[in-house]
């Protein structure tokens, strides 16, 4: 396309052969000769009639590729593209060839056609010698390629054309982009038909032109004008369609980002790369990165053809690339697409496939469009797998034997392919084999013993590379947790840790294994991890945390993970480059997780080291629209919204028209979860029948739960205890369970677990015991906050999670205590749920059945253990909200319990503090008396109010900790009192010498609690709890 | 030299090469566009992506012959490959069944997703290993026929009846695009006209029917 081309058929050269000398040609087409013409346009000071034709026709030569013999016997040299008279006399010059064609007869003859760009001979008359050379260079030179903008406005606008045209497309123009804009339906199609329109109309009017209508003569020259036409519009309207397409392809495009950033560990010989490619890669992937500063699709496929050039460039060996197949270079491509920060393939491999109107469809160019397209697709099929993966993946099983025999496998490898394969027990083993070692060290002779059955014994064990420990490593610097999280492997993560990992290792890259899970989208072991303590804050060697690996890796669920957990979370911490977690979200047109962070505080307005916002990164539009929604949303709310329940954002979900709204655990808090994007049918669909399922559960329908579930009655009638068919449920069951726990955290949504969740317990409706709609609800919830307690010993039995949250984090036991179901919390308390779980407003259940001022439910809650120091997100402790209540006999178990009366909530306030009510002031006052052998200094009054206390306090420095004493009417504390006792008497910062844990008060030991180094407060206690718990028999 | 006139037009054919791995595709192609007359002159990119200039019978063709790659993992990406190809050479081994067999699956494919717009050439390959022959010409032969595609043998390594398949398929392919074009009133619509777009006639007063063109 952008060599010299012409119809040899018509070439006077040509015809001249075959009239002058037609015995010639048909010699020519005997031999199979190759023919030798020179082009047209070096013809016109030719003499054809004194042409000696027979040195242009050349004999097939079988043993040389360089040297033919002419039919007049000259001897024709061709090396590097040129040919050249050999011999004779050295004015002869190489010629340049220009192309090559085989011409076929009607009768089946065969030549080979070798356009040359000038005679071979400048003999006699042949004037073409003494011309200025440029003349005929110049018009045999290449068609102009068109690269560029500027090129295509030289080619239409730069000679002969009149002004009048352009400024008629330019006018046109305008109006289109004016109309484009208000597009309405701007589907790929509508958008395709209207560039078209557009394109084939400004076509028109260019060709209308004179001096373009003489050019558009000629197929070659036409080619060129609609080429350049086609690029002058292109280039015009490309912001506007291409913002449309990356719209459209948005979902996609998505989908591949995260795909590719789960692949960026691909090595060169995960593909079979061989060295000679590889050394062009970087510059080919420097070349790709600049796809999206080209606009016509031309351009990005020039692009494209740049980067396949260099790819099999081969400076050094050319010889190699000599047999560079499509098989050579699908690997590099493939390699290339998911190491380049091209962030829109699908729309750009739309946009460039849609919007090429002029071109032909069958050249280079579009080879190199679908190679790219073929390795994409590659890409997204999903079948590449890294070979570090691969290699702890196919470790073979151990068996002891090889274990001695064979260190091929070397232990840690296999523990880690027992790790990545979640085989626990096979992975404890192998842990435990370092215990072996001391039991072989009691039963030799002596420690140090050399006699023969003590080396049998001992041989090989000591300096064993086989021994492995949970904090074995291995080159990457990864541990065990680091390949448990990064396969995620939740059952191994939790042994793991139970035998003392370190949740927080950090591998030789500073990546923890939250950066891991995280980096591989195990929302469950995230959980897990930061269950366990994990630092979400650690930044690897790139300056990445974890957020930042979820949200380049898209992982939705990581990243709600995160936020959720981790609400001091440096939600806003730049990486290397600057870039907050926002800008990777937002670059990579993760439009959910954009909306995840911006709702949990992210903030739009932090440059990256490049000095780009997180909006400036954003190459989609759907991005682009959700954060200017969300930061004009909180412009709005920001003035509003201090409370600490952000009201505005909790929507509640109701079954039935009995449920209440009151409670905060039962609604769905809008800034954890978000709106799925919209819905396909069949989800839909699914919706439907879940929230089917759920309604009946509310109506306590059983017969339609049993229906829907697909269960049979008579498959766990309880009422006939038929030991055998008992125990085979209750071993099925145990095995729900297991699988369950292995592969789910209560909280794990994750695709990977879904499924199989369904596979276990699914029905044919395609409902699961544990189907949950969109707050999170499944049918153990409506349940048990509807009371319905047959149906909720029925769930259980098949197999409902006890711990399974809704998005408001609130488990089955918060809605039977909220709700007040005391026979429903006993059922659930008797099949061991944890008591103190917190939902996403910190309330443990114990909180929300004070709030309710249940007190038999408070009971129950009490004997089984909760606690009454969890700190909700208001600050408020269970005592707090029995207070509130108002229901005295709440409060007074409460304290019987051993409640203390002096934590204070985030207002300040104490229990006491916060209540108007008598009755149950007078309980608190009860228990606020002081039951130690204090040194009261003033007046004793043991049934005033707190406030009007009058507190003395001496800190006294002992040996190294200090002993806090204080005297007073009363334990409970005015904080004004207690401050200025401090401030009194030790002055600043002494306040900030009393270590936390280490004071004693009264004479016995007491916890400072709480300090302020600001406002210097001190809040003490004296945990007087334990004997009254050991007392109450919980 | 005026490029409307009579014998002028000149057509632009896609070729694709299919079959299992290893039965000769690249060493076909690369044997077909060999030039004996110039080294140099293959285009960079090589051996997947060819070029070739033909005039048959006053007819100018350009011939662009994509190569596939042959790996089992690639497989899946057939159909972006040979989507908007006027032509298809499928290649077999003469000493390996199966080979054949994964021709037949091939055809099978084309047929569906592109209809009998495609010409299909068969070709054996590897005939210096006559020896060996495990496809019996019969039945490679019947076959081809039942399906409308054409029967060769060629042989990579000796340089037998490869130029023979192209010219072949050529001609056919000249006879569908005569036939088609024809049909559609003399403009070149091949191509861009699959993909729902309408090109713009060398004469664009004439203009015609302006609606979409692809249903
Ligand atoms: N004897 C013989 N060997 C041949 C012939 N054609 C190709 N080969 C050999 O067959 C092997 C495979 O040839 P390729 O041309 O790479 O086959 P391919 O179909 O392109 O293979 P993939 O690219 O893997 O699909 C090579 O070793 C060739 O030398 C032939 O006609 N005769
Ligand atoms: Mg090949």
């Amino acid at each position: 396309m952008a060599s010299y081309d012409e119809d040899v058929s018509q070439n006077s050269f040509f015809l001249a052969l075959q009239r002058r000398r037609p015995d010639l040609y048909c010699q020519a087409i005997q031999l199979n000769a190759v023919v030798l013409v020179p082009c047209q346009a070096s013809l016109h000071s030719f003499s054809l009639s004194s042409c000696h034709f027979e040195s242009y026709i050349l004999q097939p030569n079988e043993s040389s590729n360089t040297h033919f013999l002419s039919l007049n016997g000259k001897e024709v040299m061709v090396i590097n593209n040129a040919v050249a008279l050999a011999g004779t006399h050295q004015s002869s010059q190489p010629v340049r060839v220009l192309f090559e064609e085989t011409f076929y007869t009607e009768q089946g003859g065969s030549f080979n056609v070798v356009c040359i760009a000038s005679p071979l001979e400048s003999t006699g008359h042949g004037v073409s010698r003494k011309l200025p050379p440029s003349r005929p260079r110049a018009s045999i030179r290449s068609q102009p390629v068109l690269q560029n903008l500027e090129e295509c406005c030289d080619f239409l606008w730069g000679t002969g054309t009149t002004r009048a045209t352009r400024l008629e497309v330019d006018k046109r123009m305008a109006v289109f982009i004016n109309s484009f804009r208000q597009l309405q339906n701007q589907s790929l199609w509508n958008c395709m038909d209207a560039v078209s329109a557009f394109y084939r109309k400004c076509l028109q009017i260019v060709l209308k032109d004179a001096h373009m209508k003489c050019l558009s003569k000629q197929e070659a020259t036409m080619k060129l004008i609609r080429q350049a036409v086609e690029m002058y519009v292109l280039t015009a309207v490309y912001e506007h369609v291409f913002k449309v397409v990356g719209a459209i392809e948005a979902n996609e495009d998505a989908a591949f980002n995260k795909r590719t950033r789960s692949l960026q560990d691909l090595t060169l010989r995960d593909l079979g790369i061989t060295s000679d490619f590889s050394i062009n890669i970087p510059r080919a992937k420097r070349e790709l990165g600049t796809l999206n500063d080209h606009s016509t699709p031309r351009e990005k496929q020039l692009c494209l053809r740049t980067v396949l050039h260099i790819v099999l460039q081969s400076p050094r060996h050319r010889a190699n690339v000599q047999n560079a197949t499509t098989d050579d270079l699908l690997p590099v491509l493939i390699y290339l697409v998911v190491k380049t920060e091209v962030p829109n393939w699908m729309a750009n491999l739309s946009y460039m496939k849609n919007f090429q109107f002029s071109g032909e469809s069958k050249d280079e160019l579009d080879f190199c469009l679908t190679s790219l397209e073929a390795s994409v697709e590659h890409v997204r099929a999903g079948i590449i797998n890294p070979q570090v993966f691969e290699e702890v993946l196919h470790v073979v099983r151990p068996s002891f034997d090889s274990l001695c025999d064979h260190p091929a496998p070397s232990s840690i490898q296999l523990l880690y392919g027992h790790i990545a394969h979640g085989r626990v027990e096979e992975a404890r083993m192998l842990l435990s084999s370092g215990e072996a070692i001391e039991d072989i060290q009691t039963s030799l002779c002596h420690p140090l013993c050399s006699c023969d059955s003590c080396e049998r014994l001992v041989s090989g064990r000591f300096n064993d590379p086989s021994v492995v420990t949970p904090f074995s490593r291995d080159e990457r610097g990864y541990t065990n947790l680091h390949i448990a999280a990064q396969f995620g492997q939740v059952g191994i993560v939790e042994m793991l840790i139970e035998l003392g990992a370190i949740v927080n290792a950090c591998d030789y890259n500073g990546g923890t294994p939250l950066h891991l899970a995280c980096l591989r989208g195990h929302q469950d072991v995230s959980l897990l991890l930061l269950d366990f303590g994990a630092n979400p804050s650690v930044e690897d060697m790139n300056g990445n945390t974890p957020l930042h690996l979820a949200c380049q890796g898209g992982h939705e669920g990581c990243v709600k993970a995160l936020t959720y957990c981790d609400k001091q979370h440096r939600i806003n911490s730049g990486n290397e480059r600057g870039d907050t977690p926002l800008h990777l979200a937002s670059r990579w047109g993760y439009e959910a997780i954009v909306a995840v962070l911006l709702q949990n505080g992210a903030d739009a307005n932090f440059e990256n080291r490049a000095g780009h916002t997180a909006l400036a990164c954003a190459l989609n539009e759907r991005v682009v629209e959700v954060m200017q929604h969300t930061v004009c949303l909180s412009n709005c709310s920001l003035t509003t919204d201090k409370d600490f329940e952000h009201q505005s954002d909790v929507a509640t979900i109701d079954y039935s028209p009995t449920g209440s709204s009151r409670c905060s655990s039962c609604t769905s808090c809008t800034s954890v979860v978000l709106k799925d994007a919209p819905n396909s049918d069949e989800d839909d669909e699914k919706h439907h029948v879940v929230d089917k399922l759920l309604t009946a559960v509310a109506d306590g329908d059983m017969p339609m739960v049993r229906f829907l579930l697909g269960w049979d009655e008579d498959d766990d009638d309880d009422d006939e205890p038929q030991e055998e068919r008992a125990e085979d449920e209750e071993r099925k069951r145990a095995g729900n369970c297991r699988k369950a726990e292995i592969l789910c955290h209560p909280l794990c949504q994750c695709s990977a677990c879904q499924p199989f969740q369904n596979n276990a317990l699914l029905s044919p409706l395609g409902l699961s015991v544990n189907t949950k709609d969109q707050a999170g609800f499944g049918p153990l919830h409506v349940a048990v906050r509807h009371g319905h307690c047959e149906l909720v010993a029925l769930l259980l039995r098949r197999g409902a999670r006890l711990q399974e949250l809704t998005l408001g984090g609130a488990t089955p036991t918060h809605l039977a205590c909220e709700h007040g179901h005391e026979e429903v919390l006993k059922l659930l308390l008797a099949h061991g749920v944890k008591v103190n779980k917190q939902d996403c407003h910190g309330n443990t259940p114990l909180h929300l059945a004070c709030a309710g001022g249940n007190t038999p439910i408070v009971e129950q809650l009490l004997k089984n253990g909760a606690s009454m120091s969890m700190v909700n997100h208001k600050g408020n402790v269970p005592l707090h909200e029995a207070t509130h209540s108002g229901n005295s006999a709440t409060v007074n178990l409460l304290l019987t319990a051993g409640a203390t009366t002096h934590y204070r909530n985030y207002l300040q306030l104490t229990a006491a503090e916060s209540t108007q009510n008598e009755d149950v002031l007078a309980v608190l006052r009860k228990a606020t008396v002081p039951c130690y052998d204090c040194e009261l200094e003033g007046k004793s009054q043991q049934n005033s109010v707190v406030l009007e206390n009058d507190v003395r306090m001496h800190v006294v420095d002992e040996d190294d900790f200090s002993v806090v004493t204080v005297s007073a009417a009363s334990v409970m504390f005015d904080r004004q009192a207690v401050t200025s006792a401090v401030n009194g008497f030790t002055r600043d910062d002494s306040v900030n010498q009393v270590p936390v844990g280490h004071a004693k008060y009264g004479g016995r030991n007491a916890n400072v609690i709480s300090r302020n180094h600001q406002s210097n407060e001190v809040i003490l206690t004296v945990d007087k709890r334990h004997k009254r718990i050991e007392g109450f028999g919980g | 030299m005026a490029g409307g006139q009579g014998t002028g037009r000149s057509f632009s054919f896609k070729v694709v090469l299919l079959g299992e791995g290893c039965v000769g595709k690249t060493s076909v192609v690369l044997r077909y566009c060999e030039n004996k007359f110039n080294e140099r002159h293959i285009t960079t990119l090589q051996a997947s992506f060819l070029t070739k200039k033909l005039n048959i019978g006053g007819k100018r063709v350009n011939l662009a012959i994509w190569d596939t790659a042959g790996q089992e993992r690639f497989h899946a990406l057939g159909p972006i490959y040979y989507r908007d190809s006027n032509g298809a050479i499928l290649v077999y081994d003469i000493t390996d069944e199966d080979s054949f067999q994964k021709v037949k699956n091939w055809v099978k494919e084309l047929r569906k997703m592109l209809g009998n717009e495609i010409c299909l050439c068969i070709v054996g390959n590897k005939t210096d290993l006559e020896a060996d022959r495990h496809v019996s010409v019969q039945e490679a032969e019947e076959y081809a026929e039942s399906v409308g595609a054409q029967h060769f043998h060629t042989s990579a390594k000796l340089d037998r009846g490869i130029e023979e398949v192209f010219l072949d398929l050529c001609k056919r392919m000249l006879e569908v695009a005569q036939v088609e074009s024809s049909r559609a009133d003399g403009t070149s619509r091949h191509g861009t006209a699959r993909r729902g777009v309408q090109i713009v006639d060398d004469e664009p007063q004439g203009q015609g029917g302006s609606g979409g063109c692809c249903s």
